[in-house]
């Protein structure tokens, strides 16, 4: 029987609900772009939700950071300029911050008080990376900064919220827009992007945003995981200029944490990166089935 | 997180104005972090006399060499005078010092509930005991307003630790009646309160208010002095409140934990004589 409280209903598409007791509300409001909850439940820990739609919890938000951000840092063979687009919970700047070999990390966010909410009620998550010397911290639209910049990077992560209707993710999932990654990238530069669920019942946005790279990139390997809190296997797509993150064997990926002082990690291990890489046949079929998503004709999240 | 430090870095002079025309400077050997939490301006410099000092908002909060002064003689007088403490609230104190002390107990529990995540990420890099504390099984670390904390939460301490910064600034309301009167609910039977109150010079008038509305409070009420160098005046004052337990009994039963450096049992009793500034 459930506790009686306060439940949170998170909407995964129109016909299919999931409902969620909350303990305690740590904020809730609007930021100039979205709409934000910070909530802490018993089984997730604390909680992030944008526009209604779950971010990342407690739980289990080490295993997506890590799994975002070491296939490609560790494929890159010295990554030291690496770029960020989104990631305001400051997650992702800490897993980067992990490789004593980067130099500087730009990070690109719109919200810069979703930045202040997660510093304030979620420091787990950036565990003080926004203090760091070695970040640069910009509040922007992505897509015109990665249009106008004149810097090169190692490595660009892309840590988005889905592009539903009207947001500003939509013009960051097309080919124009990966065609710009590409050429702010250096000679062994390394592109990797969250693609958003890899169900059996919505995999169309994972597809398309895979096969759009492999318009752009010589090597495209996309990649999956299942997240707990999210409750649905979840899509990442790694694409490359020249390097190939399967042709590391695990003990040059050992030698590699060892080398740049990645320490402490949770979930991903050099034991453990190929697995991550191989995808059953539907979502080998999503892909194939999937669209080159445009600027004139952009994926629009409507699950 | 270490701010790279240029070898011909010159000695940098940190002045905290404690007057207007008074207050004191530190020649710092380097800066080892400097940086904006989204509570407060946090640095970490090195100086010759003092070792590792802590400034938030530009405010000394601890240094290496004299951390145990006010450390020591927050924490050891009501652990000592409470017969058998098990659990153990820490509201504030995110440097680490004043677990640091309690931990020196056989306790169950101690809960430190400190509102800048942030400053404790930076603590842990440059004051080597905070690490360790937090990783001892006993510890839960909440990062939390700690007034809210004790709006919210219903459970009891046998001691609440008040280890906030001083009555001016964010931390007012950590010395306001009403944020007493719910810590009062938070304390088991025969539960002692143990608050740093500020400097006796120069935040005069808040002690007082204080004691006219906490003696309606608490059966014992009582203020007791100890040096902190580092600190405005020097002369550092600390509450004791509590329903049952006398801090000056005939006989201390409890002996404190060996290998502290300024809490004995003699201290203990001097501490609680007050000039007569203070009566």
């Amino acid at each position: 029987m459930a506790r009686p409280g306060f439940y949170f209903i998170e909407p995964f598409t129109e016909d299919f609900l999931r409902i969620l007791r909350v303990e305690k509300v740590l904020f809730q409001g609007r930021t100039k772009h979205q709409l934000v909850h910070c909530f802490e439940s018993r089984i997730f820990g604390k909680m992030l939700f944008l526009d209604g739609k779950i971010q990342s919890a407690e739980v289990d938000e080490g295993i997506f950071h890590e799994c975002l951000v070491h296939p490609a840092l560790l494929s890159h063979p010295r990554p030291q300029k690496v770029l960020i687009l989104g990631g305001g919970e400051g997650a992702t700047l800490r897993e980067v911050l992990r490789y004593d070999c980067v130099k500087r990390v730009m990070m690109i966010d719109l919200d810069r008080q979703l930045v202040q909410i997660s510093r304030r009620y979620l420091p787990e998550w950036s565990k003080g990376a926004f203090l760091s010397p070695r970040v640069k911290l910009l509040f922007r639209e992505a897509r015109s900064y990665v249009e106008k910049t004149k810097h090169k990077f190692d490595v660009v992560i892309s840590d988005l919220t889905e592009p539903l209707r009207g947001t500003p993710s939509v013009p960051l999932f097309t080919r124009e827009f990966f065609t710009r990654v590409f050429e702010i990238l250096g000679d062994s530069g390394v592109f990797v992007l969250q693609a958003g669920s890899a169900d059996p019942h919505y995999f169309h946005f994972f597809g398309s945003c895979a096969r759009t790279l492999k318009e752009v990139f010589p090597i495209v390997r996309p990649y999956w995981i299942f997240m707990f809190s999210f409750s649905l296997p979840w899509g990442f797509v790694l694409a490359s200029r020249a390097v190939d993150p399967l042709k590391l064997g695990e003990l040059e990926l050992g030698r590699r944490l060892a080398e740049r002082k990645v320490r402490g990690l949770g979930y991903y291990r050099p034991k453990l990166h190929r697995t991550l890489f191989s995808l059953p046949p539907y979502l080998d079929r999503a892909i194939r089935s999937g669209r080159v998503l445009e600027d004139k004709e952009p994926f629009i999240w409507e699950a | 997180m270490s701010r790279p430090v240029p070898s011909s870095f010159k000695p940098a002079e940190f002045r905290e104005w404690h007057t207007p025309s008074s207050g004191l400077f530190f020649l710092a050997k380097r800066s080892l972090f400097s940086g904006r939490t989204p509570f407060q301006k946090v640095d970490v410099i090195e100086t010759e006399s003092f070792g590792r000092v802590l400034l938030l908002d530009g405010l000394v909060q601890t240094t290496e060499k004299d951390e145990f002064f006010y450390h020591e003689m927050l924490v050891h007088p009501a652990m000592v005078c409470h017969p058998a403490p098990e659990e153990v609230l820490i509201i504030g104190g995110g440097d680490g010092g004043t677990l640091k002390e309690v931990l020196r107990y056989p306790i169950k529990r101690a809960v430190m509930v400190e509102i800048d995540g942030e400053v404790i990420q930076v603590c842990k890099r440059y004051f080597p005991w905070l690490k360790p504390a937090l990783r001892d099984k006993r510890v839960e670390l909440r990062i939390a307003d700690g007034n809210h904390f004790i709006q919210e939460s219903n459970r009891k301490f046998d001691i609440v630790f008040v280890d906030s910064s001083d009555p001016v600034g964010p931390s007012t309301v950590l010395h306001q009646r009403s944020f007493f009167l719910r810590l009062k609910e938070h304390l088991k039977r025969g539960g002692v309160v143990a608050a740093q109150a500020g400097s006796p010079l120069y935040h005069f008038s808040s002690l007082r208010k204080k004691r006219l509305f906490l003696r309606k409070m608490f059966r014992f009420v009582l203020f007791y002095l100890a040096p902190v160098p580092t600190y405005p005046g020097c002369m550092w004052s600390f509450l004791f409140l509590s329903d049952r337990v006398n801090p000056l009994p005939k006989k201390i039963k409890k002996n404190p934990p060996v290998g502290l450096r300024y809490y004995n049992q003699e201290i203990h009793r001097a501490a609680f004589a007050l000039p007569p500034f203070l009566k």
